[in-house]
């Protein structure tokens, strides 16, 4: 695939005096973002909002026929009702139990193998890396959503498959991000010591390397999040991911479609609730970069996907 | 809504023989055989809902057809093969039947016009049919149609090499064609098939030999050629289908009332599939006529002027769940719908007239029963034989020894009384996920399979699935053989009962109406018995159109909008 | 440099064979025999089904399978059809145009809105303008088109009545479609055109510019822009796997037909030599896509080298 080197933007500020701690500087750094905080404290809602789902939500999510079907928003029903009378905000809240997992076992899925690899790769090199690299140009080689759809037609739409999916087609961004980092890292000297020592191999990859690589890791899996869950909702949207009756936001959107324009709320409240989770975690990830690893700007800024 | 009109008053004599000479049958008889669809009108006239044949010569005072223009016509989806003999679909056979023309039309329900037959008769034991057919007729391909391209369609159907769909069932006990001379065709059966007229109108529309010998099937499939008002032009996947007037058109059936070429010059069959989206293009203008509203779609349309609402209600099969009864699925294990206890349960627990409602509104009425009430083989003793019942659900899955386990789902043996539901993706999701929330209310644990038609008919070869759906919009109570024959061609329960294909190979060979009625009675109760599926819902053909739209006629089935007459007043 | 259209050439076989053996194990991999999917709603008997094997070449050992489909791609074949026994080729040909309409509208949107929002921003630095436009592309990065697409249907076809909800043809049907595809890329766009920006009108050239008492706006256009110019670039080629992705959401909204309701039906119709086709299609037209951006970047810029 296409490895071009173009030097990156730094957004190092003169504020940021060398003379303390990496991590208390990080820290200073994420506390001073209004945008990091904003999104730490609307995506802490959303969060606590889906674990408390069964005791916020005024209704049962799956029961149908419990209210008056596609009534607008009401005091009874904040966000109206759908087609089977169900009340739209509790579905809501429960889809938030269904969209954030998602979201987070695929990217741990992804981050799991890739990381690995990407060390492996790194730091033995020769044919072990060769044969990496070439699967990572490999599954690069599939643009966006494919690999995922490629995966499903396989597998076939669930849930447990949409993770799968989605989790396999993130991969390469991991290997590559680690991969880049280790080959620097290898060559310094604390690595070097480490080798005269005569530690084990895996000892050094996971004990002295990766977390010496891990900040920038982090700040790409949180953004990932983001852009797992758009996938999966749209997976789900297409039908071809978390199927009925279990609440998801996209497959929500998808039921609502059908009468978009007699029962706008069906459609609009999960909508809202994917693109709030999504904005917020980008916030967070971004305060993140800026905090942690100011260089990754550029590669962040080119991915996403929806 | 218009005003009613001819189809209040009872057939005449006249009407019902135009087209028809019985040879040794006495008038009760032969009134009997007929009269299927003269009771299923008069049935439908009681609802007040049944829209007339829209006669076209104009009401006096009325604007004057005027030919020109292009239709645009949206339907839901338009899938498969667009063969008539191949498809199986409805959707199909209505563009089909424009361009591949039946030997008869059925333009009410029972009422028989001359299409490519001029006249036929019809022998008394209901086994052989000979149509004397229309002369100087050429299929698009300029070939001439004779009684050869009559043996050469039918023979075609039930070839072995042949893939072929709803016109195989309809076909029944085929057993050849005969050429008696250049424009007389005598089609014969092995035994009695009373209800072949019924059938005739469409899956059965003639092909042009030619065109199916140079073609190939395979491309045929895509290119169908025929003797129609109107001349296939292109099928663009997913988007639309165009006909264009066949300027040659000279050979329109009696129950037109007119001759020559269509008024249209095309008809756009535009696929949009969102049912909002066809409401909301037949406001705009961007289409003239949608299919299928939706309930909502409805109230919304009924208050907008400029545009009309077309119901009728639709004789046939109403929608309904068929229960899997086979014992030898793909992976090796019975259904769980094998157990007639768990479909019984099944059968008390889904609530049909909030389906209905919910999912159908005034597009909509319950159902009871699988055959529909404006037939006049309705049994109305099967049709009392469930209600909606779920405590009743539950007791039977107790007594059957189905005990509730983890997440209330009901397990026997360290089996789940899981209950796997095919459907068509998209189209049936909203009835399927009311159906699973009735299911797992008493205890199934209903898992949805949404897949696209193909995919959704393998699935139904390899059995794999407790529940899948059926409809089909037929005229003659024999529509019961569609499901509860043991090779029915809907018969995706597996039913199989010798008794029941007895009844139902014995009334086929009766002509006489009377001697036909009460076994399908015995057919419905004992299927009601066995407890083969859920019929939910009857369902009302709903479309609208604009209102410079004028002239078009629906079939009898209720299910078929005819475009031939169609012209456009602007 | 011929040498590094060599380089990118060979450095492409193995990720093209790899390509091919991926969709060559499709029919391999799905549960269920292929032969029995290819007969559709027919029966089977033993006898048929071994003649379908026959037919499909399933009863010969895998490494001349995949060496036939080798040569059959080699022809520009790519098979036919599972459901309706119609040409693969024929049927992605067919349904490109209207991803590739989409793709190029959305992409005029996304440099159009992008470019403009950015330079707007990192002109205005610092400034309520700056923040909200950045606000504004948050808000577009985190919209999945779909949900975009609805929107925009609500309000400009069922609320305003200006352009029609769904279908293809015409300019009024790609506003909205072009719209709601666009818009994200043109957010991610906007994000990096600001920072490339903020980043060259730091430099040493663009003060020494200023100093000599050129006109801001000159200096905007005639330095900065060009050399921001650069990075977007490589990302737009970039944004060709993201618009693909957006294309199959997109078009199920807008009922488009096109690649991406192609992949989707075929999916839920088991089409699994359909699938097979569009992925391979795919994959290697983005490949290709690819090589090109990268040898004309390459050429364009001498930064740029091989790693």
């Amino acid at each position: 695939m296409a490895r071009l080197a173009v030097s990156p933007p730094t957004n190092v500020t003169d504020r940021d005096r060398p003379r303390r701690t990496p991590t208390a500087l990080a820290i200073r750094r994420f506390r001073q973002s209004r945008s990091a905080l904003v999104g730490s404290v609307v995506l802490l809602l959303i969060v606590l909002s889906a674990l408390t789902a069964s005791r916020l939500s005024p209704y049962n999510p799956l029961k149908i026929g419990q209210g008056e079907a596609l009534t607008p928003p009401s005091r009874a029903h904040p966000m109206g009702t759908d087609r089977f009378g169900r009340d739209v905000f509790s579905r809501v809240l429960w889809g938030g139990r269904t969209t954030l997992p998602v979201g987070l076992i695929s990217v741990s899925i992804a981050a799991t193998i890739g990381v690995s690899s990407g060390l492996i790769a790194g730091y033995r090199g020769g044919r072990m890396e060769a044969v990496i690299m070439r699967m990572v140009d490999l599954m690069l080689a599939f643009p966006g959503i494919l690999l995922a759809l490629f995966i499903i037609a396989i597998l076939g739409g669930s849930l447990v498959n949409l993770m799968i999916a989605v989790g396999i087609a993130s991969i390469p961004d991991y290997v590559r991000l680690t991969r880049g980092m280790v080959l620097s890292a290898k060559e310094q000297e604390f690595v070097l010591a480490a080798r005269a020592l005569g530690y084990r191999e895996s000892n050094i990859m996971f004990r002295h390397i990766l977390p010496n690589v891990m900040a920038p890791l982090v700040v790409m899996a949180t953004l990932r999040i983001a852009s797992a869950i758009i996938t999966a909702s749209a997976l789900s949207f297409l039908g071809l991911g978390v199927q009925p009756p279990t609440p998801e936001w996209g497959k929500m959107l998808a039921e609502g479609q059908e009468f978009l324009i007699y029962a706008w709320w069906v459609t609009f409240f999960p909508g809202l609730a994917i693109m709030l989770t999504v904005f917020s975690i980008n916030l967070l990830g971004d305060g993140l970069r800026d905090a942690l690893d100011p260089r990754l700007r550029l590669r962040a800024a080119s991915k996403s996907s929806g | 809504m218009r005003k009613p009109d001819d189809h209040d008053q009872p057939l005449t004599l006249d009407q019902v023989t135009r087209g028809m000479q019985f040879r040794r049958l006495n008038r009760r008889e032969f009134l009997a055989f007929v009269s299927a669809g003269a009771a299923a009108a008069a049935a439908t006239s009681v609802t007040g809902r049944l829209l007339p044949l829209q006669r076209v010569t104009a009401a006096p005072g009325g604007p004057a057809p005027k030919a020109g223009g292009t239709l645009v016509y949206a339907v839901v989806s338009v899938d498969d093969r667009f063969d008539p003999a191949a498809t199986t679909f409805t959707s199909v056979r209505q563009i089909t039947a424009h361009v591949c023309e039946p030997l008869v039309w059925e333009l009410g329900p029972g009422r028989y016009y001359p299409a490519l037959a001029e006249s036929w008769t019809v022998s008394p034991d209901a086994t052989t049919f000979t149509f004397k057919l229309k002369q100087g007729v050429r299929f698009h391909d300029g070939t001439p149609f004779n009684a050869e391209a009559v043996k050469f369609t039918m023979d075609r159907i039930v070839s072995p090499t042949m893939i072929a769909g709803a016109a195989r069932g309809n076909l029944g006990p085929y057993e050849r064609t005969d050429v008696v001379d250049e424009y007389t065709a005598r089609i014969v059966m092995r035994r009695g098939y009373a209800p072949f007229f019924g059938y005739l109108n469409g899956y059965l529309g003639i092909v042009s030999p030619t065109a199916v010998r140079t073609m190939g099937d395979a491309k045929f499939l895509f290119n169908p050629v025929g003797t129609g008002p109107f001349v296939w032009r292109e099928f663009v996947p997913n988007d639309h289908i165009t006909l264009v007037k066949n300027p040659n058109y000279n050979w329109a059936s009696s129950g037109f009332s007119r001759n020559g070429p269509a008024y249209l010059d095309a008809v756009i069959i535009k696929i949009v599939p969102e049912s909002t989206v066809r409401v909301g293009a037949l406001r705009t203008g961007e289409v003239h006529f949608i299919e299928s509203v939706d309930p909502l779609g409805l109230r919304a349309l009924q208050r907008n002027r400029g545009i009309v609402v077309i119901q009728q209600e639709q004789n046939g099969i109403p929608h309904s769940l068929l229960l899997n009864m086979s014992t030898r699925t793909d992976t090796g294990k019975p259904a769980r719908t094998a157990e007639l206890a768990v479909r019984q349960a099944a059968c008390f627990a889904v609530d049909r007239a909030g389906l209905t409602k919910t999912i159908y509104g005034e597009t909509g009425k319950p159902a009871w029963n699988f055959i529909s009430p404006l037939s006049w083989g309705y049994d109305r003793v099967a049709a009392g034989m469930f209600k909606y019942d779920p405590a009743r659900a539950k007791q039977i899955l107790d007594e059957a020894g189905w005990k509730v386990g983890r997440g209330g789902v009901r397990e026997k043996g360290g089996e789940r009384l899981t209950f796997d539901l095919v459907f068509r993706a998209r189209r049936d999701e909203p009835r399927s996920e009311y159906i699973q929330a009735n299911l797992n209310d008493v205890g199934f644990d209903c898992r949805l399979l949404a897949l696209e038609v193909a995919a959704q008919r393998t699935a139904i070869l390899g059995r794999n699935y407790e529940g899948v759906y059926t409809w089909d919009p037929q005229s003659d109570p024999d529509m019961l053989r569609e499901v509860a024959y043991t090779r029915g061609i809907y018969n995706r329960s597996f039913y199989s009962n010798p008794q029941v294909d007895k009844w139902l190979d014995d009334a086929m060979g009766l002509v006489s109406q009377a001697a036909r009625k009460p076994l399908y009675s015995n057919v419905q109760r004992q299927i009601m018995r066995d407890a083969i599926g859920i019929p939910f819902t009857h369902s009302l053909m709903t479309h609208a159109k604009r209102a410079e739209v004028m002239g078009e006629t629906v079939d009898g089935l209720g299910a078929t909008t005819i475009w031939y007459n169609i012209w456009l007043n602007k | 440099m011929h040498r590094f259209i060599a380089q990118r050439l060979i450095h492409v076989i193995p990720v093209l064979i790899g390509i091919s053996l991926l969709t060559f194990s499709m029919l391999h991999l799905i549960p269920g025999d292929p032969a029995l999917i290819y007969a559709g709603d027919t029966p089977l008997g033993e006898e048929l089904t071994a003649q379908i094997r026959r037919l499909l070449g399933l009863d010969r050992p895998v490494w001349v399978q995949y060496a036939d489909y080798i040569w059959r791609l080699a022809r520009g074949d790519l098979g036919i059809s599972m459901r309706h026994r119609g040409s693969v080729r024929d049927s992605i040909l067919q349904a490109l145009p209207g991803t590739f309409q989409l793709t190029m509208a959305a992409m005029v949107v996304a440099v159009l809105v992008g470019t403009v929002l950015g330079i707007v921003a990192a002109v205005m630095h610092g400034s309520w303008v700056d923040t909200s436009a950045m606000a504004v592309a948050m808000v577009g990065v985190s919209m999945p088109t779909f949900y975009s697409g609805l929107l925009l249907i609500l309000f400009f076809s069922f609320r305003l009545a200006w352009f029609p909800a769904t279908g293809q043809g015409g300019m009024e049907r790609l506003v909205l479609p072009a719209l709601a595809l666009g818009l994200s890329s043109a957010a991610i766009l906007a994000r990096l055109v600001r920072s490339s920006m903020l980043e060259v009108l730091r430099q040493d050239y663009i003060t020494t510019a200023r100093s000599k008492g050129l006109a801001p706006r000159v200096v905007v256009l005639r330095h900065a822009l060009k050399n921001a110019l650069i990075p977007t670039v490589t990302i737009l080629g970039l944004q060709f796997g993201h618009l693909m992705t957006g294309a199959v959401t997109t078009e199920m909204v807008f009922s488009r037909p096109g690649l991406g309701r192609l992949t989707v039906t075929s999916i839920l119709n088991r089409d699994y030599t359909m699938v097979q086709g569009i992925v391979l299609f795919a994959a290697v037209s983005f490949l290709l896509v690819n090589l090109v951006v990268d040898v004309a970047y390459a050429a364009v810029d001498p930064r740029v080298r091989y790693d």
